[in-house]
Order: C-alpha cells, then structure tokens, then sequence
C-alpha cells in the first residue's frame, strides 16, 4: 500500500497530532507550531518513508522529539518497579470521572511531568497501545507501563484534590492598542 | 498474578477496548472476571479512563491550523526535478543573499529598523513608569495565550532559556499600522529582559535568521527572524546575558507556514 498524499495525511492525523502537542507544551500556539513543524518535516523528509502504515508513528515520535529539542531535560525520573510496591491494588476508588469537565481534566493532565504526561496523552488520545507508545517515545514498554500506572495515580490525586488553577491568573489592564503611536 | 500485578496490566490496556484481544492482557483479563476486588477495580479504572478520553478527544483545534499546514505544507514540498547542480546553484545564491543580509543588517543605515526604535521608545517609556502594561502575570504563557487571542504577534515557541524566566507583562503597540507585541521579563542577573515581536512580512528589511548583537541607545539588543516573526531582545545589562538567553535556540519554529 503506498502512502496517501499530504493532504489525506494531514486530515487524518492533525488534530491528534496538535492535541498531542498541547498536553506536552501547555499552550496553544506553541503546540500548534509543534503540529505544523512536525508537518513540515513531513514535507521535507516524510517522501522517504514507503511504507503507509507507519505513518501515524513517525508523525508522533517527530512531534515528540521535537518537543524534546525545545526542553531538553537533565534529569529522568526514575521507572517505578513493581516489587518496591505493596501488594495491594492501587486506589481508585475515589473517581473524579464523575465530576471533572474538560478543562478540568486537560488542566490536571498538564501539571504533571512530561515523562508521564506524554504516555497518558497517547493514552487517553487512543491512538496508540502501550507498545506503540513504548515506540513512539523510545522507551521500553514496561516503562510505559509503569507510567501509566503512576501517572493516572498523578492525574487522580490532583484532581480529587483540586489543586488546579492555583497559580493561575492574568490581569487585563487596558485593551491592547491598535491606534498609531498607541506606545505611550 | 498478584492483584497488584493484574492491575498494573490492565491499567495499560486502552479504554476502547482496543487491546481486549491483546494475548498481554488475557490472562490478567481472565483473572479480574473472576475476582470481585478485581472486577470492581477494572471497571472504576474503566470510568476514569474513559472520562479522562472523551475530554481529550474533545479539546477544540485551531479552526485555521489545517489550512496553515496544508499551505505550508505545499510550499514547503521538495521539487522533484530540480538537479543537483542546480539545487547547489540556489543554495549558493541563498547563503551568499544570507550574507549580505547579515552584513546590511549589523551595519544599519538610518530608519531601516524603525520597529526596533518604535519598540525602545516603548521600553523607555515602560521602564519610566510612563506607559504600563496591557496585560500581567508571572507566566509568560499566560501572556502569549493574551497576545494571541488579541491577534497581536507572539512567537509560539521561545528560545528555551528566556521560556524559563518569570514574565512581568506585555504590551502591545502599533509602528506605521502595524502591531508590535512586547513581552518584558525578570533577566537572571536582576536586570529587565524584553521581548519585541512583529510580523516579518511587514519588514522591508527583517533582520536575518542569524542573530544580529547591536547597542542602541543605551540598549544591548540582538535581533532576529525565525518563521513568520521578527524579533529583538533587549536589556540595560551587559550584551553576555543577550548570548546567554539566546544560547539555545528555539528548535521548533513555524516554518511551514511562512
């Protein structure tokens, strides 16, 4: 099977692709340059691939390693081992699905690390399964595992506690200028 | 499989469904079937995953992001014929036009960076207390996400140093009818730091994608362009904290666009 042409390419995949980006870089047109980057490499460089399935993955681990670019990071956070663990089955009983609206949900997933942060994102956005994932952001697919598990915690334990939006706030002071010479 | 073990499994199994045949997970599947504890705990797992797509899966895209990639995206298209001695022949021309944008910027004659005047004369006035912010907040995405939803210019991605630095607030201004966003920020040595945007487009004579160190009236101030945006940072504080901020440049830039 060939690959479909840019067009076809960019419908199926750009808003995944640009939802992708705005969990990893937690605003809009950051994510959105990200999408169109990534699209942009395609452009330049996608030609080269032959194979029509693989497209989706190098569109995403593009965008991912994009994203790496623009924050390279020095340290990663360590891979939960199951044995260091009890037993016991995690909690989850107390379920925020029932009460949590979009914006919340989306604010909640874009606090917490990216190592998580993406996992979840391809996750929630499934399009991928936990080995694809493991591809996607070349790492070993025990690891996505081990962040999906500790990052849904993450997401749980800042929503139940609803500790969003603490910190946010923008103050409007006068509407911008669009007058000549509105600098002073 | 301890019951541990059967959730860690399933809770990488996908809330669609997708992965119910996956041989990984059918032993883990099986055992949580047979196991209330386990069966209760799949099925509030279920809940929140599924909450947590239906919410992602709905967050609104762009409503021009499509038509910003699909033109970008032609443009940008490698052409097929071109050979290679004549790719080398443009690629030549390019670098030596790239050239001597470099040199026609770093050595101005007057009134060719009137948006880098009109911008200073801002700060001047900004940092005399005599004109004030359109908006503030200490995260400068909070301030692009206002510069964007005003139509004024704001790059998407910043060089990464100065996107770790505490913003104060923007303000945004017109030069001969067109918009000039300025972001102003805390610089790492104490001193001021200000971030001047406007669209390359609307320059005769944009500064290169190289940048460009200059001092300015009492300003150190480098200039640069970078996808549709032109842009110039400019501090009181000595020009190694420009080359510092800039040390790391911004990887991702809306190129397919311009």
């Amino acid at each position: 099977m060939g690959v479909p042409d840019f067009e076809q390419i960019v419908d199926a995949h750009y808003a995944a692709l640009y939802r992708f980006a705005l969990s990893l870089a937690r605003n809009e047109p950051a994510a959105a340059d990200l999408t169109q980057q990534t699209f942009y490499l395609w452009a330049s460089r996608g030609h080269q691939l032959r194979d029509a399935g693989k497209v989706k993955s190098w569109l995403f681990t593009t965008l991912y390693r994009e994203f790496l670019g623009m924050h390279r990071k020095e340290s990663r956070f360590p891979t939960a081992e199951l044995d260091e663990e009890t037993a016991e089955l995690p909690e989850n009983a107390s379920s925020p699905a029932d009460f949590i609206d979009g914006a919340t949900a989306v604010a909640a997933l874009q606090q917490i690390d990216p190592d998580y942060r993406a996992p979840l994102t391809l996750f929630y956005l499934e399009e991928f399964s936990y080995r694809e994932i493991a591809a996607v952001l070349n790492i070993p697919a025990g690891t996505v595992m081990s962040r999906l598990s500790r990052g849904k915690g993450m997401l749980r334990k800042l929503l139940l506690e609803g500790q969003m939006d603490a910190s946010r706030k923008i103050i409007p002071m006068e509407p911008p200028r669009t007058a000549e010479g509105g600098a002073s | 499989m301890t019951n541990k073990e059967v959730a860690f499994l399933l809770g990488a199994s996908r809330p669609n469904g997708a992965d119910a045949n996956d041989p990984e997970f059918a032993e883990a599947i099986e055992q949580a079937a047979h196991n209330p504890a386990l069966h209760t705990w799949v099925e509030q797992e279920r809940r929140f995953d599924g909450a947590m797509a239906r919410h992602l899966q709905a967050v609104p895209v762009p409503a021009d992001l499509r038509s910003q990639i699909l033109t970008g995206g032609r443009v940008s298209q490698p052409a097929p014929n071109l050979s290679l001695r004549r790719l080398w022949a443009i690629a030549a021309m390019l670098m030596a036009f790239a050239g001597l944008a470099v040199w026609y910027t770093g050595t101005p004659p007057g009134g060719t960076n009137e948006w880098e005047d009109q911008a200073l004369a801002t700060l001047n006035q900004l940092v005399a207390g005599k004109a004030s912010f359109d908006a503030q907040s200490p995260d400068v995405a909070d301030l692009q996400r206002w510069l964007h939803a005003n139509n004024s210019p704001t790059v998407g991605v910043l060089p990464e140093r100065l996107s770790r630095l505490a913003s104060l607030g923007c303000k945004t201004i017109s030069w001969d009818g067109r918009p000039l966003s300025i972001i102003c920020f805390h610089g790492p040595a104490g001193e001021l730091v200000h971030l001047a945007m406007t669209e390359r487009a609307a320059l005769a004579n944009p500064p290169p994608e190289e940048p460009v160190y200059a001092s300015r009236d009492g300003w150190n101030v480098v200039a640069w362009s970078r996808g549709r945006m032109a842009m110039m940072l400019a501090t009181k504080a000595p020009v190694e904290q420009l080359h510092t901020l800039l040390a790391i440049a911004p990887a991702a830039v809306r190129i397919a666009a311009d």
